[in-house]
């Protein structure tokens, strides 16, 4: 057969079990940073439109969780403690933007079916887009209510909250791991969306967010050591809270969640790419 | 004989079909409890050891009724599907338009749609802002840019969506029935378009159930019939092979399922 393919192009195998696109799963997100950062300009602009008050609602929403808290827990039931207030925006903005991404991530491939079946592209970008979604409205929260909160309360601005952005860097990939995994687990099994949508409350609970982990009874605090999302609010209330850096069983734990849940997420999505247009 | 630029050898695609799909656990007990709710599979071969050899330059119109195969052939080798079996080897980077205007929100903009859009076939932003001024003079929509697509009328969103297409730079295009678009004095740009694609070199696949565009536009044509190939060739002999088909007494036709 005349002259064969092995010119100065790059020749592309597809077979029963490659992946669409480049091969290399860290190029391929690289070379497709615009879709995500569209996608995540899309729905940012799609979510408020229309609404009065624009994206000021994603500020809104959380101080009003705040505010709920804090008159439950400090008002109410007065087991509060100086700067309460300020605890409860460290552990509650940095978990809602944990579980806001794990619940969109169950959606995010089924959800985006008419754009799967039609064009080629990496599709963790569909699950990572939304963690950036939440990200976004996480690090805008943050960046308006901390100042204020370090104004009206007695913490003082430390070097310690330096270490916010490497915690908030890993808390990113755990994060996609949690959602790349996720997102095909609720493609392939639909059970996975409420069971996930039943279960962060529980995880809520069971994580030191809006209390103390001192105050939680001992075998609870044990489970502390294990849970991921314990260890992440830990972190943050010692940097932003108690001026501390993390005690070292905070880090080891969620670095070594982080590197399971990047390597879990991967494993499933590579395990599962080819078969997941055809589960839409 | 020029270089090839896509190779399919022996490529078989095996759908799964499930009756009742049983996706929720709910429906897994229903299905447990009654017979009517249980789900079974069955195997269905959309495609049967395909060979075909497409080389560069070239423009292939694949026909054949619905259900033969075609939209799935062209979705394997636009990396959407995989095969079952066999391998296809692309030579060079493809575009699919499978549909046109794929990702289009209607509350955004033409502008941002554009954008999203092109992102979707993995153009970077600056390669997007080079295209940018080309799409909107092929597509006479200038002064509807910044306009919300779902005031545009039907044939102004296909317009555009056709204009942001034929304007990506790849190797080999992949089309399925995206050609009869606007009014007719656009078809007619449309098809202008496409020919000058062809004759610039680059290998397009094309779906259509229009005889006169595979007849003007392809230099060879592929007849698929029931997941099989039936006939390559000319696309007159093509046509003509698959007309006879069409017509022929149902004894005389493999059965298309």
């Amino acid at each position: 057969m005349g002259k064969s393919m092995e010119c100065n192009m790059k020749v592309r195998v597809i077979s029963a079990d490659s992946r669409p696109v480049e091969g290399n799963v860290f190029v391929d997100i690289f070379r497709y940073r615009a879709l995500i950062k569209n996608l995540v300009m899309r729905d940012l602009r799609l979510k408020y439109r229309d609404a009065l008050l624009g994206f000021v609602w994603s500020l809104v929403l959380p101080l009003f969780t705040i505010l709920v808290y804090y008159v439950a827990f400090d008002i109410i039931l007065k087991i509060g403690f100086p700067n309460f207030i300020v605890f409860l925006v460290v552990g509650l903005l940095s978990w809602n933007f944990f579980a806001a991404s794990a619940m969109s991530s169950t959606t995010a491939i089924v959800g985006n079916s008419s754009l799967m079946r039609k064009i080629a592209f990496p599709w963790e970008v569909l699950p990572i887009s939304y963690v950036f979604f939440h990200l976004i409205q996480f690090v805008v929260a943050m960046v308006v209510f901390f100042p204020v909160m370090l104004v009206l309360s007695s913490i003082r601005p430390a070097w310690e909250m330096l270490f916010l952005i490497p915690l908030l860097s890993m808390h990113v990939l755990f994060t996609i791991g949690v959602a790349l995994a996720l997102s095909v687990a609720a493609t392939l099994w639909r059970d996975f969306r409420h069971l996930t949508e039943m279960l962060l409350p529980l995880l809520f609970w069971m994580t030191p967010i809006v209390y103390p982990w001192e105050r939680a009874p001992a075998p609870v605090q044990t489970f502390f050591h294990v849970n991921p999302l314990a260890a992440y609010a830990i972190a943050y209330q010692d940097i932003l809270f108690r001026g501390h850096l993390p005690t070292p069983v905070v880090s080891w734990t969620m670095m070594v969640w982080t590197v399971v849940s990047m390597l879990a997420g991967y494993a499933l999505f590579r395990r599962y790419y080819t078969r997941l247009v055809e589960e839409l | 004989m020029g270089t090839i630029a896509i190779d399919l050898r022996g490529v078989s695609k095996a759908f799964v079909l499930r009756h009742n799909r049983a996706d929720t656990l709910k429906l897994r007990v229903f299905g447990f409890v009654n017979q009517r709710y249980r789900e079974h599979r069955q195997l269905f071969e959309a495609l049967r050891d395909i060979n075909l050899t497409v080389y560069e330059g070239d423009t292939v119109g694949l026909i054949g009724p619905n259900g033969s195969g075609k939209s799935t052939l062209l979705r394997l080798i636009a990396g959407i599907l995989f095969p079952t079996r066999g391998e296809i080897r692309l030579r060079g980077s493809v575009v699919s338009l499978i549909e046109l205007g794929v990702g289009f929100h209607p509350e955004l903009t033409g502008r941002e749609n554009v954008y999203l859009n092109s992102s979707l076939y993995g153009l970077s932003r600056r390669e997007t802002d080079r295209l940018f001024e080309a799409i909107w003079d092929f597509s006479e929509l200038r002064d509807f840019m910044d306009v919300p697509v779902k005031n545009y009328s039907t044939g102004m969103y296909c317009r555009l969506a056709f204009s942001v297409a034929v304007h990506f730079d790849a190797d080999i295009l992949l089309l399925d029935e995206v050609l009869a678009v606007g009014d007719e004095r656009f078809q007619r740009k449309c098809l202008e378009r496409m020919q000058a694609l062809g004759a610039s070199g680059k290998t397009i696949i094309f779906v259509s159930h229009s005889m006169d565009a595979l007849a003007l536009l392809c230099n060879r044509a592929c007849l698929l019939w029931a997941g099989r190939v039936m006939a390559e060739g000319t696309p007159a002999d093509v046509i003509a092979r698959y007309r006879e088909l069409l017509h022929a007494p149902p004894e005389m036709v493999p059965a298309l399922t």
